[in-house]
């Protein structure tokens, strides 16, 4: 049985694990890939929400247009998941938790640290996927966000979430079963067709497992659905429950 | 000195995918016991330690260290060096102690004299992942000494080491089993065991064939290796060198 550990002392000694990690080269690495990739994104977002723009509105017009295109976007959690997945590859597939489990922690600290990791990597990302952002629009941040969030369709977003964690636990199953470093590129590079496609080609994106959110919603919403979209979920679906059986067999111990 | 035995292992099996790694060992370790687990690579030591440590969960047989048979409780009492060492290869040397110390609620003061003992101070800042298997060796000894401990776990703590590490690996033995305390280690320098362990154990092929005091092991033979050679039996030894036919150069006389 695991011992739930004590949580203030627990929390802490995360923390410090973290910090460690902040400091070391892959992370720097992790973070300036994420940087470039955000910029890609951004660009292939906030252009066509430029060009649609008139051409008398005011930057913050222009920009609001913009925004509201990113909160569809898979790829604004996507890095956030990519760097997650890239960051845990080696605790997992390099054994380190095996490390810290010799070193006295239980399983239930190694379930924990992970979440924290989680957590701040996400915030991590999201941030630094803002900043790239607005730093692009040459807006501030205060001037922007109430725009933003008022554009926000929060249960929405909540699919947008279920989507996107399930596509990240795919991917983290392809990584395990097939444990090559290609995988993510594989994943990089549809995260970026999506994102290339879904803008200038939008006819394509019925056609592809493009934002299982979108499908999500779209069943939510009562609108019609074609046979290839029920498979493309179930497909995933299955993955994603396969993906975490085996995670547990293979991770259990 | 408690009359528990401080490590109680009771039929231990473990198979992966049909082969058994690790079959019905039971051994029982009192406390300031140190056992030298002998046999040949692959016999079944480095999985039997990982099932000690609750690192692999065993097909049958408990592992019980002071009464308690929950790995996630007792592995905190245990002070490891692994061959397997899993340090994260993108920190330095210093970050994955530093790591080791906040999990073990050390400080830098705890594991600094083992860097300057260990001869490790020049290569702290370096990432785990460039070194050499013998500096992985001792950054694992440095993470397994910083903290006193109930029972220490070393698994080939020579291996990969040159001869001043050989003799320092001797020496922290030596000490550990002076201050009296519990110690179950592996290794293939026999003259080591033989000077440092009170028991030992024999292992081919995953089972635990001869256990006992060191001197009852010993037995009638001259020395922990001829008795070990005796009894081992196994794949490799007392077959004639492959040089047939080609021969050996003569040696060099006088």
């Amino acid at each position: 049985m695991t011992t739930a550990p004590n949580m203030p002392n627990a929390i802490a000694q995360y923390w410090q694990l973290e910090k460690l990690q902040f400091k070391s080269r892959r992370f720097m690495i992790s973070l300036l890939i994420q940087a470039l990739l955000w910029v890609l994104v951004a660009f292939t977002n906030l252009l066509p929400g430029f060009m649609d723009t008139p051409k008398d509105a005011s930057a913050l017009e222009a920009l609001g247009t913009g925004m509201a295109g990113l909160v569809p976007e898979m790829s604004f959690a996507g890095i956030a998941l990519l760097f997650f997945i890239t960051e845990q590859i080696g605790f997992w597939q390099k054994g380190i938790f095996r490390r810290y489990l010799i070193d006295g922690f239980t399983r239930a600290d190694i379930l924990g640290y992970q979440l924290l990791s989680l957590g701040l990597r996400f915030l991590i990302s999201v941030s630094l996927g803002l900043l790239v952002y607005v730093s692009l629009g040459f807006v501030m941040i205060p001037s922007v966000m109430p725009e933003v969030l008022g554009a926000v369709d929060w249960t929405f977003l909540l699919f947008l979430t279920a989507g996107f964690v399930a596509k990240g636990l795919l991917v983290l199953l392809l990584i395990n079963l097939i444990q090559k470093f290609y995988v993510i590129l594989a994943f990089m590079g549809w995260m970026l067709l999506e994102n290339i496609l879904g803008n200038w080609k939008p006819e394509l994106n019925d056609w592809l497992p493009y934002e299982l959110a979108d499908r999500i919603t779209d069943m939510a919403q009562g609108s019609t659905w074609h046979w290839y979209q029920p498979v493309w979920l179930g497909a995933i679906m299955v993955g994603v429950i396969f993906g975490l059986l085996t995670l547990a067999r293979k991770r259990a111990y | 000195m408690s009359t528990m035995p401080l490590l109680q292992i009771s039929s231990v099996t473990k198979a992966f995918e049909g082969n058994v790694a690790v079959n019905d060992v039971s051994l029982m370790l009192m406390e300031g016991q140190v056992l030298g687990l002998l046999g040949p690579n692959g016999c079944g030591k480095s999985t039997l330690f990982k099932i000690v440590l609750g690192l692999l969960l065993p097909d049958s047989g408990t592992v019980t260290i002071k009464g308690n048979t929950d790995a996630d409780q007792y592995r905190k009492q245990l002070s490891v060096a692994l061959d397997d060492h899993y340090f994260d290869p993108n920190l330095s040397g210093m970050a994955n102690l530093r790591a080791t110390a906040v999990i073990k609620g050390c400080t830098e003061a705890d594991f600094g004299p083992w860097i300057d003992a260990l001869d490790m101070r020049p290569a702290m800042g370096k990432d785990v992942g460039k070194y050499s298997f013998g500096m992985r060796k001792r950054l694992s000894l440095i993470a397994a000494l910083m903290k006193p401990a109930d029972l220490y776990i070393l698994d080939e703590p020579g291996n990969g080491l040159d001869i001043p590490g050989i003799v320092l690996v001797r020496q922290i033995i030596q000490d550990l089993k002076s201050k009296g305390k519990t110690v179950i280690l592996s290794s293939h320098l026999l003259g080591d065991v033989e000077r440092s362990c009170t028991h030992v154990g024999l292992m081919n092929q995953g089972k635990l064939f001869e256990y006992g005091l060191m001197q009852d092991v010993v037995g009638e033979f001259a020395s922990l290796e001829d008795s070990f050679m005796a009894k081992l039996a196994g794949p490799g030894t007392g077959r004639p060198l492959p040089f047939g036919d080609v021969g050996m150069p003569p040696l060099p006389t006088a």
